[in-house]
């Protein structure tokens, strides 16, 4: 047919032609879409509540002084219009590519933290996640000021207040996905008490840097507690609220701030459910039957120190990344923690004992969640003032007449990690098949005992931290 | 990553380029295998053989646009594809070719000589200088990219109609232009 021959030289036309197509804007309308039916691979959350209490009451409504808008993303295509929707979902990933390296010098604050906050008894499971963390305490700077705002910008490593608040506001857009395929959102909340006379600015400084909502209320009323609990409820899934269930907000609290992390992602790779059996994963206090999900990576990715080894695994569409780090025979993740080699692999400096090599492994399915009391840690790591009405310094946020104190600090987190992710298993096993020829060397890489995990986001900085002692 | 950083990945033989590359084209791949083949699961298939190719092509070739090295590889795979498939299957691209067969000119004459693809290009690279951006656009969308006239609509703000209306417009163009260079096929 001579259309073909044709067509054949359509497909040799100049890249000029290409790049000219590319550059019409298309027109800004609204795409049909279907979200992902089917479950997640990891589902992620965390919660830290900040509470300060005074006192006082009266009956009132609760309702919302500022509300944050999160940015607007095109959703990831599917369906019969998928050419053009993969275009609009792509323009729409450049926003956030923007934000890049915006976690640059941030090391050292999660490599302080996570020995600390990770650590506890060999039975059990303990998940930390360090930029939900960093974004409650860099709201907590701009809330107070004098040596209770020093103690927070000393830890976070941040040089003055203007700095870590451009800081925060590119770490939260970096880390911000709701395409429908991966949801990535670092929620910020503050409860303010009814009768607080509190500083529109600062309020306004929060919405607009850290995309933070504010609501006023009747502390202890069942209208506000249930406010409360629906907004996390829907910054996080639902996922925490067993976790949330009494934790309401008590009469005497002057107000709340709360900070939200929910990330969910699909493997790139899926594991298949067939080959998923149950098998003995040797826990400190004795073996326990655990269901092991099975994969091999041909062309994996094997990391090694003098005292563990590790591997990891990508989420789809550039999500991020789940490292696995297994310690030698006879070493804990919570002195795997405090290990200065794996402290330096953690602050992903260049690392060479890495090699690409066929991997086989053996993952536990889990659902680990833990509950951590931060108060007292981050008293050791420095953060003092603000926990005594002596010397907390809220004057941002209300009058400073008003003696009140930081009086808990609670970080709730729970990691579900499993096969799913159907739609991306042939897509990446299909690419690998044809690609190259495989490694020669291999090794099985079986997490049959306590272990360490780190999510890392879209921009390499770590969304989750854990330790599984039991799955 | 960087192309240029992908690339020398390639270069060096280094396995890595392949995720860097479905890393950072691999939903566009799939939405230009898709557009042509209209199968989610043999879109998949062309976008992984696309990157076998790439894996073969570079070195000694550098591409200068990855992106649209890439996608002519998985242009070309998805065109064989088709060959063996059922004209139920290549209905949709059926179209689209049928489209293209008006362009052509009749030949009553006897040829001089038959032109190659390649020199055919040429001349549509002339063809498409010589268009505005949108006719550009609409001419590489329907007939580079096999997007359907909804897709196309959808995307340059155009009812279905008046997309129509312009390729129409363009494929009487485009033929003229052919006649008067005395191509044929």
């Amino acid at each position: 047919m001579r259309s073909e021959k044709l067509n054949n030289a359509v497909g040799m036309i100049d890249d000029r032609h290409l790049e000219r197509t590319e550059r019409v804007r298309p027109r800004a309308r609204r795409l049909k879409w279907l979200r992902w039916g089917g479950p997640v691979a990891a589902v992620l959350a965390a919660v830290i509540l900040l509470t300060s209490v005074w006192g006082g009451r009266t009956a009132m409504s609760v309702y919302a002084i500022s509300e944050a808008s999160y940015p607007e993303m095109a959703k990831y295509p599917e369906g019969e219009d998928l050419g053009n929707a993969y275009e609009l979902w792509r323009e729409g990933l450049k926003r956030q590519r923007a934000f890049r390296g915006a976690g640059e010098g941030l090391d050292a604050f999660f490599l302080a933290t996570a020995p600390e906050f990770l650590d506890g008894p060999a039975d059990g499971n303990r998940v930390y996640s360090p930029l939900n963390v960093y974004m409650a305490l860099a709201m907590l700077a701009e809330i107070t000021d004098g040596n209770s705002r020093a103690q927070v910008l000393e830890l976070l490593g941040a040089s003055d207040l203007e700095a870590l608040r451009r800081q925060a506001n590119a770490v939260w857009n970096a880390n911000y996905r709701d395409d429908g395929a991966v949801t990535s959102l670092l929620g910020n909340s503050l409860w303010l008490s009814k009768d607080l006379k509190y500083r529109q600015e600062t309020l306004e400084t929060l919405s607009q840097s850290y995309y933070a909502s504010s609501y006023q209320g009747e502390m202890g009323s069942e209208a506000y507690n249930e406010r409360y609990r629906e907004w996390i409820d829907a910054q996080t899934g639902g996922l925490l609220s067993d976790q949330l269930k009494g934790k309401a907000l008590d009469a005497e609290t002057v107000f709340a701030m709360v900070s939200t992390v929910c990330f969910r992602a699909k493997w790139a790779s899926a594991f298949s459910e067939v080959y998923t059996r149950p098998e003995l994963f040797h826990a400190a206090g004795g073996d326990v039957e655990a269901a092991f999900m099975h994969r091999t990576e041909t062309y994996g990715d094997y990391f090694w120190g003098e005292r563990f080894s590790a591997t990891k695994l990508d989420f789809r569409e550039g999500a991020g990344t789940m490292w696995f780090l297994l310690p030698d025979e006879g070493v804990s993740p919570e002195e795997l923690l405090r290990d200065g080699e794996t402290l330096s692999f953690l602050s992903g400096s260049d690392w060479q004992n890495h090699k690409t090599l066929r991997v086989n492994l053996s993952v536990p399915k889990f659902d680990v969640r833990s509950q951590l009391d931060l108060k007292a840690k981050l008293a050791g790591l420095g953060v003092t003032d603000v926990f005594s009405r002596e010397t907390a310094d809220f004057t941002p946020l209300f009058d400073g007449s008003l003696p009140a104190e930081l009086s808990a600090v609670r970080h709730g987190a729970r990691v579900t990690v499993d096969e799913e992710g159907v739609t991306a298993v042939a897509y990446t096993e299909m690419m690998v098949a044809g690609a190259a020829m495989p490694p020669k060397d291999e090794v099985d890489f079986t997490l049959d005992r306590p272990f360490l995990f780190v999510i890392t986001g879209a921009d390499e900085l770590p969304l989750f931290m854990g330790v599984v002692n039991r799955p | 990553m960087e192309d240029a950083a992908i690339i020398e990945l390639f270069f060096a033989r280094d396995e890595s380029a392949i995720a860097e590359t479905d890393r950072k084209y691999g939903p566009y791949l799939a939405g230009v295998a898709f557009g042509i083949l209209r199968s989610r699961e043999d879109a998949e298939e062309v976008v992984s053989d696309t990157y076998h190719g790439a894996w073969r092509a570079i070195p000694p070739t550098r591409p200068n646009v990855l992106r649209h090295f890439l996608a002519r590889i998985a242009r070309n795979l998805c065109f064989k594809r088709l060959e063996h498939d059922t004209a139920a299957k290549r209905a949709h691209i059926q179209t689209s070719l049928d489209e293209l067969e008006e362009c052509v000119p009749d030949g009553d004459s006897e040829p001089e000589r038959l032109w190659e693809a390649r020199e055919l290009a040429g001349l549509l690279d002339r063809f498409l200088d010589g268009l505005g951006e949108l006719d550009c656009a609409l001419f590489v969308a329907r007939y580079f990219y096999c997007q359907t006239l909804g897709e196309i609509g959808e995307r340059y703000g155009l009812s279905r109609r008046s997309a129509k209306y312009r390729l129409e417009k363009l494929r009487k163009k485009l033929r003229k232009q052919l006649e008067a260079e005395g191509v044929v096929l």
